[in-house]
């Protein structure tokens, strides 16, 4: 018989290691997807997913059930994901990018877009557009767009008000669609 | 309503967020204003274009990994915390003045009711494995006693209680299918820092599948698991041995797959060919779809040698 998430929370708050693990396997890759896209880096994604699921293992002794387990689980992805942006700002002194390939400028690569540009570097163009996003702007759409959240659950997981969340979906849209025009 | 707020909600209608109403208002709205429609069909392209260009998941590769390296912070903050943050606890408990004199007195306390309680083995014990059918059970040397916690240090009545860890060494002896046997082995396989004791917990489950011929379901997933998220590729190569022993089925299959496609050390994912190409020879057929996986990852292998051994064996399956 499959143990609900509730069961499986209690055997775990007891020391059940097997329990913990059968509880987060039902999230884990939904959290490394959601980090993977917010990141773009399969590094900086495996450190987020560690640091999310350490932070689930020491505070589920004090999780309430007030909320839904993935809710939670989400609440503490969107905040890592938020630090981790914050980490990364102040660590990197030398900017991402030179600085004639400044991404708050003209399109990107609006010069050598034609045609017959292919399916990777439509990619690569997408993940460089995202750069260019605010973490709270990048986390909304990446959450609405890839994981098709609603909004309202957004904002819960935010923890900020749904009129909030529309903005920066707006936002994000507007700057992300002005960087990739001359793709559609 | 004005306009801007039309535009505002051409995106929400496009994320299928709006209500009823809204929508219906939208509608109605982009019938008179052609330029609006098609601001909305440019924002579908735009969508699109994100969908079909970033649409992919977390691989299972970069899954395992993570989970693997979970997996050992966990056990090492496990062992931390048993040894060192209890320690700082009731060292930092026993600084504080109110606790120092009673901690004092309380220590003799603790030694006088130690002796009583751990002197009867028989007590503790039937506590501790209280389902245990046929395992013969002993405690050899004293217990420790550690982690001393006060539940009611002043009562009226003169009495005081509290709570305390005692560890004592334990003696099991059980067949593999005695849950808690089980559940201890699966204990030391999958959550033990120690590299030798998970070693010597693999050992000990062959030794005994060797003599009992006998498959539990229990202690196969946990090898399974080992072999797929051990972080010491010794205990996992122990572990595929094990499996060997074990009647070739699906979920061996996929683990050997799993080995194929996520285990960074070559050696792990020859000894996985082999363990096929052994499956084989003892009559074993592959499903279609299990060929088609070691197909794939045989275009994918980087190490030469891997791939060679992937492509013979591919080859003997045909013929």
């Amino acid at each position: 018989m499959v143990s609900t998430d509730h069961e499986l929370i209690e055997q775990s708050k007891m020391g059940n290691m097997g329990a913990f693990e059968q509880l987060i396997f039902r999230y884990d890759k939904d959290v490394l997807t959601l980090a993977s896209r917010y990141t773009q880096s399969s590094d900086d994604a495996k450190d987020i997913y560690q640091e999310v699921f350490f932070r689930a293992y020491k505070g589920l002794k004090n999780f309430q059930a007030r909320s839904e387990f993935s809710t939670w689980l989400y609440r503490i992805t969107t905040n890592v994901c938020l630090t981790y942006h914050a980490r990364e700002k102040k660590r990197a002194e030398i900017p991402l990018y030179d600085s004639d390939s400044d991404l708050s400028c003209d399109p990107v690569g609006s010069e050598t877009s034609d045609a017959g540009i292919h399916g990777n570097e439509i990619s690569e163009r997408i993940q460089k557009a995202l750069t260019i996003l605010s973490p709270q702007q990048k986390i909304v759409f990446t959450l609405r767009h890839f994981h098709e959240y609603k909004l309202k659950d957004i904002a819960v997981v935010m923890d900020c008000a749904e009129g909030t969340v529309k903005k920066y979906l707006f936002e994000a849209m507007q700057k992300m669609r002005t960087q990739l025009k001359d793709l559609y | 309503m004005k306009k801007e707020d039309y535009k505002t909600m051409l995106l929400l209608s496009m994320y299928d967020e709006l209500n009823e109403e809204e929508q219906s208002s939208l509608d109605k709205y982009l019938k008179t204003h052609p330029d609006l429609k098609s601001e909305l069909v440019e924002w579908q392209k735009f969508k699109s274009l994100i969908t079909e260009n970033m649409s992919g998941e977390a691989s299972e590769k970069l899954l395992m990994e993570a989970r693997q390296q979970l997996r050992s912070t966990i056990r090492n903050d496990r062992q931390k915390a048993s040894f060192v943050n209890q320690g700082f606890a009731l060292f930092e408990k026993f600084l504080q003045p109110a606790y120092a004199l009673i901690g004092v007195g309380l220590v003799g306390l603790g030694m006088v009711i130690g002796y009583f309680a751990f002197s009867s083995r028989q007590g503790l014990e039937s506590v501790v494995f209280q389902s245990k059918g046929n395992s013969d059970v002993s405690s050899a040397n004293s217990p420790k006693i550690s982690n001393v916690r006060f539940i009611e240090a002043n009562t009226h009545d003169g009495q005081i209680e509290f709570e305390f860890d005692a560890v004592s060494p334990m003696r099991v002896k059980g067949k593999i299918d005695d849950p808690q046997v089980q559940k201890i082995l699966t204990h030391a396989l999958l959550d033990e820092s120690n590299t030798g004791v998970r070693i010597s917990t693999v050992n000990a489950i062959g030794r005994q599948t060797e003599k009992t011929k006998s498959v539990d379901p229990v202690i196969k997933s946990a090898l399974v698991k080992s072999l797929q998220t051990d972080e010491n590729p010794g205990v996992r190569r122990e572990a595929l041995r094990v499996l060997q022993q074990y009647p070739f089925d699906n979920e061996i299959r996929d683990a050997l797959l799993s080995v194929l496609s996520h285990d960074k050390n070559s050696g792990m994912r020859v000894a996985a060919v082999n363990a096929f190409e052994i499956a084989r020879m003892d009559g074993n057929v592959l499903d279609q779809e299990s060929i088609k996986k070691l197909k794939q990852h045989m275009q994918k292998e980087q190490n030469n040698y891997v791939r060679n051994r992937e492509v013979n064996l591919v080859k003997e399956i045909y013929q």
